[in-house]
């Protein structure tokens, strides 16, 4: 159980850092607004969207193993951009996320993909 | 190097002031035809008259005794030199009949007053609760543009003028608003209708207006108070204060075409892009050019014209007669500052044309890149101080000289300073010129260029001591380094650097720039807090380098035309066309290490620094830098008698507050862009107001902007 509510954690913790991109990005006056590291962060945050949708697809432990690391490299520069460019919200976000990536290194119950 | 030239911006960073004040040259238009100028001003004198002769020699005028003798003292301790600047005083004249309204509560002139200051004696807003201060309103113009779509970007570097119970803007687009300014609701506001083409410049720009008033105000009659705006193309408009309607006595019906006294290499339009400054019943008159792109330029001249008339009263010229078909410029682009009651204006003249080769100006041109101070009713020179001889690295001087009363060794003393983009700070006695503390000429290297002459000396000042280290280049910053391979240490084995004045050459990848071109300190100046004797300036470190091309090899690789983002112009007329580059790496990361700017409070007493500390966050991309790293910057600052510093400058966008005596910043506000110029601190209806302009810069990011942001304490 803690693994699905690790990914569920991931997707939906991304979704906000998306969200939290893409305002930045598009609102006034929230001192990136307009140039692209909102718009790279939002991607990062996008990429781990699906990686933690293909976690849940995922059946074979080798493939779980490359996109958990896929992930934390993820989480870490995506957060790394939103620490930079001074949006605390996705920064908070992707901390969630980084919680969520840990549960889920509990990984499947046993014959979960049986 | 191809890949640093088509590094897109960070810092765009610098481009230099030419790529802000000058640069990139669509085919510019032929100026209209103009009529000799008219006046009836008394001749100025010769201006290599006063010369040193000899062509070799640093050409200063009516060059003081003192600084002879100070020029030989090389070796000797700085030490205040407080009797050169106890000498002979004009008398004090009587005020005119008009006057500029005296700083006071308001904001009435550019820099606060006409001494350059940006100083207001409010003392509501204080370190103690400065932090409580919040937005009083928020207005955007519209008058911005981008670049990207029909109209040139837009630079906008106004800062608003308080009195008359309004503050006053001009935008870019060159309209003229007239704001409420507790809440920025609109009263009137005045479309120029002016041509929206990057006539000399490769932006929109625009640093605002000017106000004068009558001393003695003819009750009932339109324009006791006026409001000037410049345009790109040159006309001077002049509007009722109170209404916003064109003043029909003024020149021909509220409109003053200056480039009627374009006559000489008359290639562009004189843009009127900085505010005139008024002076009495004086509306005195620079300009902006495009020197990058030609050797042979308008000369820069001077206007003075009555403030109600529009008539001329006086030109000054800077460029000796006999030369001036080959060469051109040494204009005054940047503020003006005066001492009013001593009835002197200083003139901050810029570098003369071309800017990186002068074998086409041998003689020596006395006027260009000094202060000059003028009789403001007769346009003559009482003094003159030239701060780079025979410019070859467009050190224009940049800033209104800050006039300041300062007591050295027990007396007081009528100062001076003068802010350069060398990262100098002259100070002399502004009733003179003389040293304050001692000013030496020293030996520079000379360069390659057969054709150029080469100054042998240079003047450096020994207090304040220089706002950087200009005997050699920074140290290369690692992390950009490694990034890029090893790409700044190989660009630095390549240029040639043996101090700031190193020639511009054709070797290697060019000589060093630093400081750059953009300068150490630029238009926003240095504040000065009068109580206390405090000196505030705000200083970039960029490196650049400049490398010249002989003419085939520069037609070959780049044909006519400057292309302004890349730093290549072509000096049309001269036997080199050059380039101007940041020194940055492939991913746009400066090579050289922080901090990348910084601000500074001076003791004026003694010289001696108070405090400095990096200044703002470089940004690209969006992501910010460390605080320790700083910010290239341009603006300046403005100070209270509460003991405060107001700035933005930065390329983070932010605008902050430092206490004046500690540099502890204290308080701090995101804006939409850079906000490149000057604040204004005003009271109205009891309640102290900090306006500033967001304009942008694309020296120091591409971000542009059209707000006015003005801050007051909760009711």
């Amino acid at each position: 159980m803690p693994y699905r509510t690790g990914l569920t954690v991931i997707m939906v913790s991304a979704l906000v850092a998306i969200g939290c991109g893409l305002y930045a990005y598009f609102v006034p006056l929230t001192g990136v607004t307009g140039v692209w590291g909102p718009l790279a962060a939002a991607f990062g945050a996008l990429c781990l969207l699906i990686g933690g949708a293909l976690m849940v697809k995922a059946r074979s432990r080798g493939a779980r193993v490359i996109l958990m690391l896929l992930l934390a490299i993820g989480i870490v520069l995506t957060a790394f951009a939103a620490f930079l460019m001074h949006q605390w919200v996705m920064l908070a976000a992707l901390g969630v996320c980084a919680l969520g990536w840990i549960a889920a290194l509990s990984g499947p119950e046993e014959g979960a993909y049986a | 190097m191809t890949h640093l030239l088509r590094s897109t911006a960070l810092l765009a960073l610098l481009a230099g002031p030419a790529l802000a004040q000058q640069a990139d040259t669509p085919t510019p238009p032929a100026a209209p035809e103009s009529a000799a100028p008219e006046t009836d001003a008394p001749e100025t004198p010769p201006p290599g008259a006063t010369a040193t002769e000899g062509g070799e020699t640093p050409a200063e005028v009516e060059e003081p005794e003192s600084s002879e003798d100070t020029a030989s003292q090389d070796d000797s301790e700085p030490e205040p030199n407080a009797e050169t600047a106890v000498v002979e005083v004009p008398a004090a004249r009587p005020s005119s009949d008009a006057k500029v309204p005296s700083p006071g509560t308001g904001w009435p002139s550019f820099h606060g007053q006409v001494s350059g200051a940006k100083y207001s004696p409010l003392t509501q807003i204080t370190p103690e609760n400065v932090g409580d201060m919040e937005l009083a309103w928020r207005v955007e113009t519209g008058d911005v543009s981008d670049g990207s779509g029909d109209l040139p970007a837009t630079v906008w570097s106004a800062t608003p003028i308080y009195a008359n119970d309004m503050l006053y803007i001009g935008t870019p687009f060159y309209r003229v608003l007239a704001l409420d300014p507790a809440t920025g609701e609109e009263i009137w506001s005045y479309d120029t209708q002016s041509t929206l083409e990057a006539l000399t410049q490769p932006a929109l720009k625009n640093r605002g207006v000017a106000y004068w008033e009558a001393a003695n105000p003819t009750e009932g009659e339109a324009c006791q108070k006026i409001v000037y705006l410049g345009t790109m193309d040159a006309r001077l408009f002049a509007m009722d204060a109170d209404t916003g309607a064109l003043c029909e006595d003024f020149a021909d019906g509220g409109v003053l075409d200056v480039n009627q006294w374009n006559t000489v290499n008359d290639r562009w339009p004189l843009s009127l892009l900085q505010p005139p400054t008024i002076v009495g019943d004086h509306v005195i008159i620079g300009w902006a050019g495009n020197d990058w792109d030609w050797a042979e330029a308008p000369p820069g001249s001077v206007f003075s014209v009555n403030a109600q008339t529009g008539e001329l009263e006086w030109t000054f010229d800077t460029i000796p007669e006999e030369i001036r078909e080959k060469t051109g410029t040494a204009n005054v682009w940047t503020a003006m500052s005066a001492d009013e009651e001593r009835g002197i204006v200083y003139l901050p003249v810029a570098s003369p044309s071309p800017n990186y080769w002068g074998g086409n100006r041998t003689e020596d041109i006395p006027y260009a890149t000094s202060t000059t101070a003028l009789d403001v009713d007769t346009g003559e020179v009482i003094w003159s101080r030239q701060w780079v001889h025979h410019d070859i690295w467009d050190y224009d001087i940049n800033s209104a000289p800050t006039l300041m009363d300062i007591t050295v060794n027990g007396q007081e003393i009528p100062a001076l300073m003068q802010a350069t983009k060398m990262g100098f700070l002259f100070v002399v006695n502004r009733e003179t010129g003389e040293d304050i503390w001692p000013i030496e000429e020293r030996p520079v290297p000379a360069g390659t260029i057969e054709s150029e002459r080469y100054a042998p000396t240079q003047p450096f000042p020994t207090t304040p001591a220089p706002l950087l280290d200009q005997s050699k280049m920074p140290d290369v910053w690692n992390i950009a380094d490694i990034a890029s391979f090893g790409e700044c240490s190989d660009l630095w084995s390549k240029l040639i650097y043996d101090g700031m004045y190193t020639a511009p050459t054709t070797e290697g990848e060019g000589a060093g720039a630093y400081p750059n071109s953009a300068g150490v300190v630029q238009w926003g100046g240095v504040g000065y807090d009068p109580e206390n004797q405090i000196a505030v300036v705000n200083l970039s470190h960029v490196v650049q380098y400049i490398q010249l091309y002989e003419r085939e090899e520069y037609d070959e690789i780049n044909g006519e035309a400057g292309v302004g983002e890349s730093g290549f112009h072509p000096q049309t007329g001269a036997p080199y066309g050059m380039s101007l580059k940041t020194a940055m790496n492939r991913w746009g990361m400066p090579c050289w290490e922080p901090p990348f700017g910084e601000i500074m409070a001076i003791d004026m007493t003694t010289g001696e620094p108070l405090w400095r500390k990096p200044f703002g966050m470089s940004q690209r991309y969006g992501f910010y830098m460390p605080e320790a790293w700083g910010s290239p910057t341009i603006g300046g600052p403005a100070i209270t008698a509460g003991g405060l510093i107001f700035i933005g400058a930065t390329m983070d966008g932010m605008v902050r507050a430092y206490d004046l005596k500690s540099g502890e910043e204290l308080w701090s506000d995101l804006t939409e862009a850079p906000s490149v110029s000057n604040p204004a601190i005003y009271e109205h209806d009891g309640a102290e107001y900090v306006a500033f302009v967001s304009g942008g810069n694309s020296i120091l990011k591409p971000s542009v902007g059209d707000m006015v942001s003005v801050y007051r304490l909760p009711r």
